[in-house]
């Protein structure tokens, strides 16, 4: 009973911190229009792909793929989908972290849009490793969960 | 479940009311003019706040208006009576004249008003090279332009030499009466093909590192 | 295992149908909305032959990881040195047009009126409306 508690408060919160991140950085409500230029540059700041368009591809989908895993989770045939996608894009997001900080790289997070105060990686990183560790614990609950009848 | 005493939730509305009411920060001075001359390289402008409310304020974000222009701040929560100030850090590059930077910082209890920092800066060179291109087209005739060379204060500033980077460009003080600009003329050797050379106007200025200024000349 | 990769397969093409509406309708809004002064598109520049000398206003980093070919750095950070290399490169019968990354950034407009204060030959100058991230979205 607690077990199924804790679960749904997790799943709550990522799902929570994973559709405003995904809204705030399809849109900038602040100035009324749309945030992708923005996040294109906070991408950009981490210097890890190899070519400029994909920061761009990168800036349109990511957001989009945040907002629909968020509210998949709640989707019972996609919910282990949608943990899945998340725990990869927060493991993918720590190793680019961790690999900024090691280069010294001051990239002002990006995470919600917009915002700066000079980078604080420790905070980023505890923040992050928090999500992933509640996005796992959510693949691990889709999968103990029986399987529909209809699977193979 | 039994209702809230009518008074207690009255009582309580009121402290949320007021709480609410009274989360801010007063800014000393959120706009602040600068003069200074282009070998300042930098400056560092402290905006100073007070949180004159009764309940903490957090700083959520610093958004600054350009990459020359950096915020610093030294913690983000400030407890009811707190003061504290965020350092601005513009670096001046090569920037001459007016300019205005801003930094808008979103604070929790307001996030959809930031307030904007001003820093107006203008860097001040005293000495003015006009026109900075002399420009010919190829086949035009090869008349000599003339630079002129402004000063502020002319007692203190003169030129010590010019010199082209290109032979084909002669650059040639003319004699001034003191006080009055100086004149530099920029003469082709002969307008048949593309040229560019940068002149370079060598002063006095300012004594323990005197600039030289550079006069650009191209023929296209 | 399988029903975590098909699942996650719904999902990543889920995501993908928005993205890719978003970003037709952008590309589409960056090249066609009516600008302020001074201001360009890249279907104008489409419209001259696409024949620009091109400016990267932006920072160095930024320009040495990625730049539109052919483009020539000026930024006001190194105004002075980078100033000879534009005025070679720049030939009066050929439009400018400057850039920065797009969405808010102002930097385009600075060297702009920068250019049209000190340099007032260079008469064929623009900004690009949307900057870097109209391009790359090209």
């Amino acid at each position: 009973m607690v077990g199924k508690i804790i679960v749904l408060l997790l799943r709550l919160v990522v799902a929570g911190v994973f559709l405003y991140a995904g809204v705030m950085k399809i849109w900038d409500f602040k100035h009324g229009q749309s945030a992708t230029p923005d996040f294109t540059v906070a991408i950009q700041h981490f210097e890890i792909l190899p070519y400029p368009d994909l920061a761009v591809m990168l800036a349109f989908y990511l957001p989009w793929l945040e907002a629909i895993s968020a509210l998949a989770l709640f989707v019972r045939r996609l919910a282990l989908g949608a943990a899945t996608a998340i725990t990869g894009m927060t493991a993918i997001f720590l190793i680019a972290l961790a690999s900024a900080w090691h280069r010294g790289l001051d990239i002002s997070c990006g995470c919600f849009g917009k915002d700066e105060v000079s980078t604080n990686y420790p905070t980023l990183l505890l923040r992050d490793g928090l999500l992933l560790a509640a996005a796992l614990v959510l693949v691990w609950r889709e999968c103990k969960t029986a399987a529909p009848a209809r699977d193979a | 479940m039994r209702f809230p005493h009518p008074l207690r939730l009255l009582l309580l509305l009121l402290l949320l009311a007021g709480g609410h009411l009274h989360a801010q920060l007063k800014w000393d001075a959120p706009t602040q003019s600068f003069h200074r001359v282009p070998d300042d390289k930098e400056i560092w402008a402290h905006y100073t706040f007070h949180n004159t409310g009764t309940t903490p304020v957090t700083i959520k974000s610093l958004r600054s208006s350009c990459g020359c222009t950096t915020a610093h701040l030294e913690k983000k929560t400030y407890a009811p009576g707190e003061s504290g100030e965020v350092l601005l850090h513009f670096i001046f590059g090569d920037r001459k004249g007016y300019h205005r930077k801003t930094v808008s910082v979103t604070t929790d209890d307001k996030p959809t008003e930031p307030l904007v920092l001003n820093l107006l800066i203008t860097i001040h060179d005293p000495v003015t090279i006009a026109p900075a291109l002399v420009l010919w087209k190829t086949g035009q005739p090869a008349t000599p332009q003339t630079v002129q060379l402004t000063v502020d204060d002319p007692a203190h500033v003169h030129v010590k030499s010019v010199a082209s980077s290109n032979p084909r460009l002669l650059a040639k003080l003319e004699p001034t009466k003191p006080g009055e600009p100086s004149v530099i003329t920029v003469t082709p050797a002969d307008t048949t093909q593309k040229e560019s050379a940068e002149i370079s106007v060598q002063t006095d200025y300012p004594v323990d590192s005197p600039h030289a200024y550079t006069i650009h000349a191209r023929i296209k | 295992m399988k029903r975590a990769l098909r699942q996650l397969a719904i999902v990543l093409a889920l995501a993908l149908v928005p993205a890719l509406v978003s970003g037709a309708i952008q590309v589409q809004w960056n090249s066609e909305t009516p600008t302020s002064h001074g201001e360009v598109t890249l279907a104008m520049i489409h419209n001259w032959g696409d024949k620009v000398l091109w400016v990267d206003a932006r920072t160095r980093s930024k320009y040495d990881h990625a730049h539109i070919p052919g483009a020539i750095l000026l930024n006001e950070d190194e105004w002075d040195s980078l100033i000879s290399p534009f005025l070679d490169a720049w030939d009066p019968d050929v439009p400018v047009v400057v850039y920065c990354d797009g969405g808010s950034c102002d930097a385009s407009h600075a060297v702009a009126d920068r250019l049209r204060k000190e340099y007032p030959q260079v008469t064929k100058l623009h900004v690009l409306k949307g900057g870097w991230s109209a391009w790359s979205g090209k």
